[in-house]
């Protein structure tokens, strides 16, 4: 069996695609070449957004970190909701402070529809972060 | 729904594990006249920064009612702390 073959058996058994979804991924799958252009997975069943980190030990005998959190997808949007209803001047006050982070982000462009196709491409994102003797890996998707 | 039920969890090496049930609807109870009070004085404020507080109220008991779900664990070789909202 092929590693796309069980991937997608795999989506399907972990309920993150459907039967038809599984089909039509297997399908443009035989098709060989137009396997990158078989559709994306539905985002639509999602219901939380689950976030893994792995601290690897700094140094011999210091302790591993795991952290694990599950956000209802509802909750981030009903907070870009709630965004849309702050003040002019509040917006542009984080807008500032994202800024003096080093985050050039505009949460004024920021819509709540926008947030489906953020949290679409994040989707099973992995960071490995490797920084000096600290290692970590940050594991982000919707379930 | 609003989350009704949180569940605390602390472990710690060598150390008795703490685990705590806490009924949030308890907490609703004793925050209802609160917010019968203040919520006038709310949405006054509001109606004079031309903001409507119909739906904001509306954003934050949205926003309430999606915390349930929520699942929080961080575990380290010597203590671990979990929390979950029901």
């Amino acid at each position: 069996m092929s590693e796309n073959r069980r991937r997608i058996l795999e989506m399907l058994a972990n309920g993150r695609i459907n039967a038809g979804e599984a089909e039509r991924l297997l399908s443009a799958l035989d098709n060989g070449p137009n396997v990158e252009a078989a559709p994306a997975r539905s985002f639509g069943n999602s219901k939380y957004l689950r976030i893994l980190v792995e601290r690897q030990p700094e140094r011999a005998g210091d302790e591993e970190t795991k952290v694990n959190i599950r956000v209802p997808l509802q909750l981030l949007r009903a907070g870009v909701k709630l965004k849309s209803l702050l003040p002019d001047e509040a917006r542009d006050q984080l807008n500032e402070a994202l800024r003096e982070k080093g985050v050039a982000f505009d949460v004024n462009q920021f819509k709540a529809e926008n947030l489906d196709a953020l949290l679409e491409n994040l989707n099973d994102l992995t960071i490995d972060i490797d920084k000096k003797s600290r290692k970590a890996k940050v594991r982000m998707f919707c379930e | 729904m609003i989350p009704m039920l949180a569940v605390l969890r602390i472990e710690r090496e060598r150390r008795r594990a703490l685990r705590l049930w806490l009924p949030l609807f308890l907490f609703w109870l004793l925050a209802l006249p609160i917010a019968a009070v203040t919520l006038p004085v709310v949405a006054i404020v509001l109606l004079a920064y031309r903001r409507n507080p119909l739906r904001l109220f509306a954003a934050y008991w949205e926003l309430l009612s999606a915390a349930s779900g929520t699942h929080l664990e961080m575990q380290r070789r010597h203590a671990s702390v979990y929390l979950h909202v029901y």
